[in-house]
């Protein structure tokens, strides 16, 4: 079946998801792994760990986000449009709405890193994505 | 938009895969046309009428407020 509607489908390759998804599990992997062999490590350590599976986490989440459908036209590329704009949204209302709920909670106020940030819209896009494609069954 | 689209097919015996796979898009995209939650793009509209061998205009028609 043709599924080459409109003249260029951007994105990379589906068997993208499955690599991402990979990349995601080994992530959670090491971070459980880390936690129960070496609780007590350095802070430099941590802080050091912490960036790059994040790094890593960001990653794995990109390639699932980018990676075109098995059947990808233009109804699939207008939601995944629109749905990025949501995540979009989602991500500066978070950056926003944050320090007001420390304010609130009195907890001392703490910025979001751009990672945190990052992950937090990835993972917001793939569950509406997801979400509105459920719909359309 | 409101379309005829489901008539149409109905005249030829299509089913919603048929014509899916004979202008390149998912079945579910041609449920979500027929059913006026989603608006073809003007590309697909045309293959749309062509299969039909018809206007754009004869299957497509704007309402109100569009």
């Amino acid at each position: 079946m043709n599924t080459q509607n409109t003249p260029k489908q951007r994105g990379i390759p589906n068997y993208f998801k499955k690599i991402g998804l990979a990349v995601i599990v080994m992530v959670v992997a090491a971070v459980v792994l880390l936690k129960t062999w070496n609780p007590e490590a350095a802070q430099h350590t941590k802080d050091l760990f912490n960036v790059f599976t994040m790094n890593v986490l960001i990653i794995g989440l990109l390639l699932i986000a980018l990676a075109k459908d098995k059947v990808e036209d233009e109804m699939i590329s207008s939601i995944k449009i629109k749905t990025m704009a949501f995540a979009f949204i989602f991500g500066v209302l978070i950056v926003i709405i944050r320090p007001i709920i420390d304010l609130i909670s009195n907890d001392p106020i703490t910025g979001l890193t751009g990672q945190e940030v990052v992950v937090q819209m990835l993972v917001v896009y793939l569950i509406v994505y997801y979400l509105q494609k459920r719909k359309l069954r | 938009m409101k379309n005829s689209l489901k008539v149409e097919r109905a005249k030829l015996d299509l089913t919603q895969q048929d014509l899916a796979d004979r202008v390149g898009v998912s079945r579910q995209t041609i449920n979500s046309i027929e059913a006026g939650r989603y608006v073809p793009s003007t590309v697909l509209a045309i293959k749309i009428a062509q299969v039909f061998k018809a206007t754009v205009n004869a299957i497509f028609q704007l309402e109100e407020g569009d």
